[in-house]
C-alpha cells in the first residue's frame, strides 16, 4: 500500500503540468539566451580604482541593446551582453571608454578578436598578470 | 589634502563636501567639479565660515580651479598621469571678520599620480601668488606634496574600497611686503605629515585626514600652521551625455 502510494505521490508531483512545463522552460530559455545573446569582452587600462569606474560603467550602460554589464576591477576586464539582434558598435564601445578616460585594449565579440580599432599597449604586460 | 591628477571623464561630474576644522576655525567646503573632456575638469569651491576667529559664520572666498592631464599612460590595472592646475581665488569674503583675505590669489601647479591595484601615489608643487590687501602685500607660497597610499584588500567592484594614506606636505611662505618692506618674521617654512584615508562605495567616497605641522614657528600665525582635520564626502554623479 505504502508503495502504491509513494508511486502515486511520484507520478502525480512529474506529470503535473505547472511543474514539468515551468522546469522545462526555464532549461530551455537559459539555454536559447545563452545561446544567442551577443558577449562582448574589454581588456580597459587605467582600471585601478573602482571610485573612478563608476563613470565608465554609466556611460557603457547608455549603449543601446545593452542587456548586462559587469566591471571586474581585479582584471581591468568588462564584460557586456548585447540583445541577440542589437547592433553591436565596437567603435562607440572604444570612444565610450576613452570619454571615461581610460584605455580600451583587447575587445572579442562572442569570443572572436576586434582588431584595427585599438591602440596597441606601449609596455610589455608580464605574464603574472597584474602589477600590484 | 593635496592636488591629484584624477579627473570624471567627459560630461562627469561630482560633488564633494569638505568639513575642516583648524583650531577654533570651521569651515564647510561645497565642490562641484566638471569634465570637460576626459583629462580637463573645472571645479568651484564655495566656502562657508561655520565659525570663523572673529566668531562670525558666513561665506568665504570662492575659489575657481581646472585642471587639465596632459600626460596619461594607461596600463592593464593602473595609470600613470601628470596634469597641470591652475586656480584664482576670489576676494568675495568678509576680511574684516576673517572669512576672506580680501585679496584675488592665483595658483599654478603640476602634479604627478601613480596608480596601481594595490598601491596609490601622487606629488605635487604648486605656487601661489597673492595679491596685494591694502598695502599688505602677502607673500607668495610654495607648496610640495607627497603621498603613497594602498589598499589592504582588493575586493570586487561593488565592494567597498579603502585606500589608506600618508602625506607629506611642505609650504613655505615668502616674506609679506609693506611698501616693499620685508615684515620680519613674516617668512616662514612649515613642514606636515597627515595620515588620511579613502573609503568608497561606488560612487561615494569618503575621505578623511589629519594634517599634523612639525614645524610651524608660530601655530596659528597663519592658515595651514595649526593641527588641521578634513572630512568630506564626495559623490561621483551619472555623466550628463
Amino acid at each position: 500500500m505504502k508503495t502504491i502510494f509513494a508511486f502515486t505521490l511520484f507520478f502525480l508531483f512529474f506529470t503535473t503540468p505547472g511543474w514539468s512545463r515551468t522546469d522545462a522552460s526555464r532549461v530551455r530559455g537559459a539555454d536559447t539566451t545563452r545561446a544567442t545573446q551577443q558577449k562582448v569582452v574589454v581588456q580597459v587600462d587605467g582600471l585601478a580604482c573602482p571610485f573612478c569606474a563608476y563613470g565608465l560603467e554609466k556611460k557603457l550602460k547608455r549603449m543601446e541593446g545593452l542587456r548586462k554589464l559587469e566591471i571586474q576591477i581585479n582584471t581591468g576586464q568588462v564584460l557586456l551582453w548585447f540583445e541577440p539582434d542589437a547592433r553591436v558598435d565596437v567603435q562607440a564601445i572604444v570612444k565610450k571608454i576613452k570619454e571615461a578616460g581610460f584605455t580600451a585594449r583587447e575587445i572579442t565579440v562572442n569570443g572572436k578578436p576586434v582588431t584595427g580599432t585599438l591602440k596597441p599597449r606601449r609596455e610589455k604586460q608580464t605574464e603574472e598578470g597584474l602589477p600590484e | 589634502m593635496g592636488l591629484g591628477p584624477h579627473t570624471v571623464g567627459k560630461y562627469g561630474w561630482a560633488i564633494e563636501n569638505e568639513l575642516e576644522q583648524e583650531a577654533d576655525q570651521w569651515t564647510d567646503r561645497l565642490e562641484l567639479l566638471y569634465g570637460l573632456t576626459a583629462d580637463a575638469a573645472l571645479t568651484i569651491s564655495l566656502p562657508y565660515y561655520l565659525s570663523s576667529p572673529h566668531g562670525s559664520a558666513g561665506p568665504g572666498d570662492v575659489v575657481l580651479r581646472g585642471k587639465y592631464r596632459f600626460f596619461r599612460r594607461d596600463f592593464r590595472g593602473g595609470s600613470r598621469a601628470f596634469a597641470f592646475h591652475l586656480g584664482i581665488k576670489l576676494a568675495n569674503g568678509n576680511r574684516n571678520e576673517g572669512r576672506g583675505t580680501g585679496s584675488v590669489d592665483g595658483f599654478a601647479g603640476l602634479s604627478f599620480g601613480l596608480e596601481t591595484r594595490r598601491h596609490y601615489s601622487f606629488a605635487a608643487v604648486r605656487y601661489r601668488l597673492n595679491g596685494p590687501t591694502g598695502r599688505l602685500n602677502r607673500g607668495e607660497q610654495f607648496n610640495l606634496e607627497a603621498a603613497y597610499g594602498m589598499r589592504p584588500w582588493l575586493l570586487a567592484y561593488h565592494q567597498p574600497d579603502l585606500v589608506v594614506l600618508l602625506e607629506v606636505l611642505a609650504e613655505h611662505h615668502f616674506p609679506d611686503r609693506v611698501r616693499g618692506s620685508a615684515l620680519p618674521g613674516s617668512e616662514e617654512t612649515v613642514l606636515s605629515v597627515a595620515p588620511g584615508f579613502l573609503f568608497s562605495i561606488r560612487n561615494v567616497m569618503i575621505k578623511g585626514g589629519l594634517k599634523l605641522p612639525l614645524t610651524s614657528r608660530e601655530p596659528g600665525s597663519r592658515p595651514g600652521s595649526e593641527r588641521t582635520l578634513v572630512l568630506a564626502v564626495d559623490i561621483h554623479m551619472p555623466p550628463l551625455k
